[in-house]
């Protein structure tokens, strides 16, 4: 699993910091920050990352990652700082956003701080979700000299209008329904990553995709990718559509059942396990399951968690 | 109160078919049979002008057997005592008045309400009719402007292809503009129109623009809350068994039935079908002048239109308050159009299966949902008296036990609906076996590994779609026969956490 392993690595990136910072300190200095600068949805360490220290708008500290991501910063606590005061280390990169990370210093008592830091890629930090459940639809690759302006939001419109009125069928609760919002930004260099962006911007499932010159002038063959946050997929769920008329304000509404099916099964894996709510995950999976012709392992195994939970279970014969 | 529209003119057109009486006084002064000869004539002719539908084929059916009834009476009235001829004439003459009667049900009025601005509608359209269907203006998020026409159609189809009497359609047009705060207001004004009003069925919709023209997703829905409609039924177990009531309900209740995708030409036929049924014409032909039409705003004050005659199956004459005009669906709504009608002869067979007429197939056009809704009533209608009908129409479904392998592999719609009409019928089945041996219905007993094989078939349902409430309640029922108090208070335990949750 990765859990012992992400705490090992922490363990090791901890040690090394909290040496690091027991070191050779600048004379000047008064307190010391470290920690490990990475990227939020990759998790990769990010190299050459500008730290700095602010306090009341000067700079009083300023540092770079080092090839392992680790950095340390030495400053100086201004004379008659109060007692416990509140400084800022941003964190710059080429490529992400600018992150600011508040932390308390007290001077009598200025022990090394460790601060990790994770950078969202530029424009994806505005992607966090602030729904549950949630769709982020991401990046369509475009062919070589094209360009589809807005065609994450028009997907995800599309998307919104279809799944949201399947879900009427099982009466979907409002506060329930998913919202589906678009990030052109969140661009997955290659698509297994767009479960790292679902879980790095707290949505249910991450869809992206891929477009190719079709037969006619304005046809295009879109591949879509379906991720979810809780490996429901081991790789993404791919369905290929074919002559999509990507310059119509609906673009995408020709999108397959599987796709659908693939969203709606991340939403109900979402239900299941953030909501801990298996009967309406079980509904939702009820609406996917009309859209395929032949139900999807991922749903089989989804339903098959879900029973394990279902106070209804209760209701099958004993086993002798 | 219900308001459909937010900030724009609310208007609804109201069609129905109101019920009428034809009090037929039955006098008679000699043993003759000519007065009843007469009649029947006229309800034949009558008859013969209604529209080819159920309805009338049921008239038909009724008129034929009492014509031969009355040959054969008049061919033996010289030869019968008098007082048996009196009392064949007084009965053929009570069915002829009850076929007359039946016949005034048919006739058709049509009615258009506008909603006032102000205060929304408060008062039940059409409370007597027995069938009260809406029809909503779809949901046209990419203005495609179709959402008024497909109601407009849709709601006609209905009103003059109905099998039943005592049916009313209202379409709500226009007001659907969406919130642009929610997608889901559309949705939301939908569901509070149809509970408020009490219809026993909605079609409603969306529209949104696909590569090449528009798809127009059409749906049905019952109330969720219709306990005592036509779409529940309940078996009662014998006192012996414990008395307990299962339930079976309609599931799924809410379905997609119809995705019609529509070219460039389609929908210009659509507008087109739309405006040529909107017109009333001098006569019934397509190329008579126009004497008004049903959609301006002298036609949404209120006044009664009612359908006055009918030719050729196909063209309806009304009577808009004085002026009669003839108008015709079938005759205007070709191609794409027609395909869309079937979503509305769908909902009238829905209707007529309510009824107790008999299932009619469901169109190609339409979708699974719908053959599964469908093949559902015919079982629910079979419960009560042909239950074994009712098991072989659930165990396709519940089982797949289709001869389609891909069906075999397919999910049911509806959850544990099937599996709990399987489960009921298959009690009620052996309730009517016993029953054959022990007259005395309350002292009947079930064998209980019978019992015991369904209640775990349908204990297996309840895992797969937890939040039925009818199914964890019918098991509560099943289990207390069998003496299995652990299950039969969890099931109990788990109906009614559902249903604190529903509230």
């Amino acid at each position: 699993m990765a859990a012992p392993r992400l705490i090992c690595q922490f363990a090791s990136a901890f040690a090394i910091v909290c040496c690091w910072l027991s070191g050779v300190t600048p004379g000047a200095a008064d307190s010391a920050i470290g920690g490990k600068v990475t990227d939020r949805i990759t998790q990769q360490p990010i190299v050459g990352a500008d730290v700095q220290i602010e306090y009341s708008g000067q700079i009083v500290g300023a540092g770079t990652s080092e090839p392992n991501g680790v950095y340390r910063v030495f400053f100086a606590i201004p004379p008659g700082a109060p007692a416990n005061l509140t400084m800022t280390a941003s964190f710059r990169s080429e490529g992400y956003a600018v992150t600011k990370s508040p932390f308390q210093v007290s001077p009598g008592n200025a022990g090394p701080i460790v601060r990790d830091i994770a950078l969202f890629p530029t424009g994806v930090a505005n992607c966090l979700s602030q729904r549950s459940p949630a769709v982020i639809v991401g990046h369509f690759l475009p062919p070589l000299g094209r360009d589809f302006a807005d065609l994450s939001a028009r997907i995800a419109r599309t998307l919104e209008y279809a799944l949201n009125t399947r879900l009427q069928t099982v009466r979907l609760i409002l506060k329930l329904q998913p919202s589906f919002e678009p990030c052109d930004a969140a661009n997955p260099r290659i698509p297994v990553l767009g479960a790292k962006f679902a879980k790095a911007l707290g949505a249910d499932a991450f869809v992206s995709g891929e477009i190719a010159p079709g037969d006619g002038s304005s046809d295009f063959t879109v591949s879509v990718f379906v991720s979810d946050a809780y490996d429901l997929f081991s790789t993404p769920a791919t369905a290929s559509n074919r002559s999509i008329d990507l310059s119509s304000p609906s673009a995408g509404a020709s999108i397959t059942g599987e796709t659908h099916a693939a969203v709606l099964a991340s939403i109900a894996a979402g239900l299941a396990n953030k909501k801990n709510d298996c009967r309406t995950a079980m509904d939702v999976l009820l609406v996917a399951e009309q859209l395929v012709e032949v139900t999807p392992a991922y749903i089989t195994r989804l339903r098959e968690t879900c029973n394990s939970r279902n106070p209804n279970a209760g209701l099958r014969r004993a086993t002798p | 109160m219900i308001r459909f529209g937010a900030g724009c003119r609310r208007m609804l057109l109201a069609l129905a078919l109101l019920s009428a009486t034809a009090g037929v006084a039955l006098a008679f002064q000699e043993v003759s049979l000519d007065r009843e000869f007469r009649q029947l004539r006229d309800i034949q002719r009558r008859v013969e002008n209604l529209p080819a539908y159920q309805v009338a084929e049921e008239l038909k059916r009724q008129i034929s057997a009492l014509q031969e009834r009355l040959d054969m009476l008049a061919g033996q009235r010289f030869s019968m005592p008098l007082n048996m001829i009196e009392r064949e004439r007084e009965s053929l003459a009570s069915e002829i008045y009850a076929l007359q009667r039946q016949l005034g049900d048919a006739q058709k009025a049509i009615v258009n309400f506008r909603e006032a601005i102000s205060g929304g509608q408060r008062e039940r359209f059409f409370p007597n009719a027995r069938h009260r269907v809406a029809t909503f203006t779809f949901d046209d998020p990419h203005a495609t402007e179709l959402g008024d026409p497909i109601s407009f159609l849709l709601s006609k189809k209905l009103l003059f292809s109905t099998r039943v009497t005592s049916f009313a359609v209202v379409n709500y047009r226009q007001g659907a503009d969406r919130d642009p705060s929610s997608n889901l207001a559309y949705f939301d004004r939908v569901d509070a129109v149809t509970k408020d009003q009490k219809f026993s069925l909605a079609i409603w919709g969306r529209l949104s623009r696909i590569e090449r023209g528009v798809r127009i997703d059409s749906f049905l829905q019952v109330p969720g809350d219709a306990d005592k409609s036509p779409y529940v039924r309940t078996v009662r177990l014998p006192v012996a068994m414990g008395g307990g009531t299962l339930t079976v309900r309609l599931k799924p209740d809410r379905i997609l039935l119809q995705s019609l995708d529509v070219d460039p030409d389609g929908i210009s036929l659509l507008r087109t079908a739309a405006k040529q049924v909107a017109m009333l014409r001098a006569s019934p032909a397509a190329d008579a002048p126009v004497i008004g039409r049903l959609d301006d705003d002298s036609y949404r004050s209120g006044t009664i239109h009612s359908i006055v005659g009918f030719q050729r199956s196909d063209w309806i004459q009304l009577d808009t308050g004085g002026r009669r005009g003839w108008t015709s669906i079938d005759q205007f709504c070709t191609g794409a159009c027609r395909a869309l009608l079937d979503v509305a002869s769908f909902v009238n067979d829905v209707v007529a299966l309510t009824s107790r007429s008999p299932a009619r197939p469901v169109s190609k056009n339409l979708t699974r949902e719908a053959e599964a809704m469908s093949e559902q009533l015919a079982a629910l209608s079979s419960l009560s008296n042909n239950p074994n009908r009712a098991v072989e129409l659930a165990e396709h479904w519940a089982l797949g036990s289709s001869p389609d392998v891909t069906a075999r592999n397919r999910t049911a719609p509806g959850g544990a609906g099937f599996a709990n009409l399987l489960a009921v019928a298959r009690v009620k089945a052996e309730l009517m076996r016993v029953n054959a041996l022990e007259p005395n219905f309350e002292r009947i007993r079930v064998g209980r590994r019978a019992i015991e094989r369904i209640a775990n078939e349908l204990a297996e349902a309840s895992v797969a779609d937890p939040s039925d409430v009818d199914v964890v309640e019918n098991l509560a029922v099943l289990f207390g026969y069998l003496g299995d108090d652990r299950r039969r208070g969890l099931a109990l335990e788990i109906a009614a956490n559902l249903k604190s949750k529903a509230r």
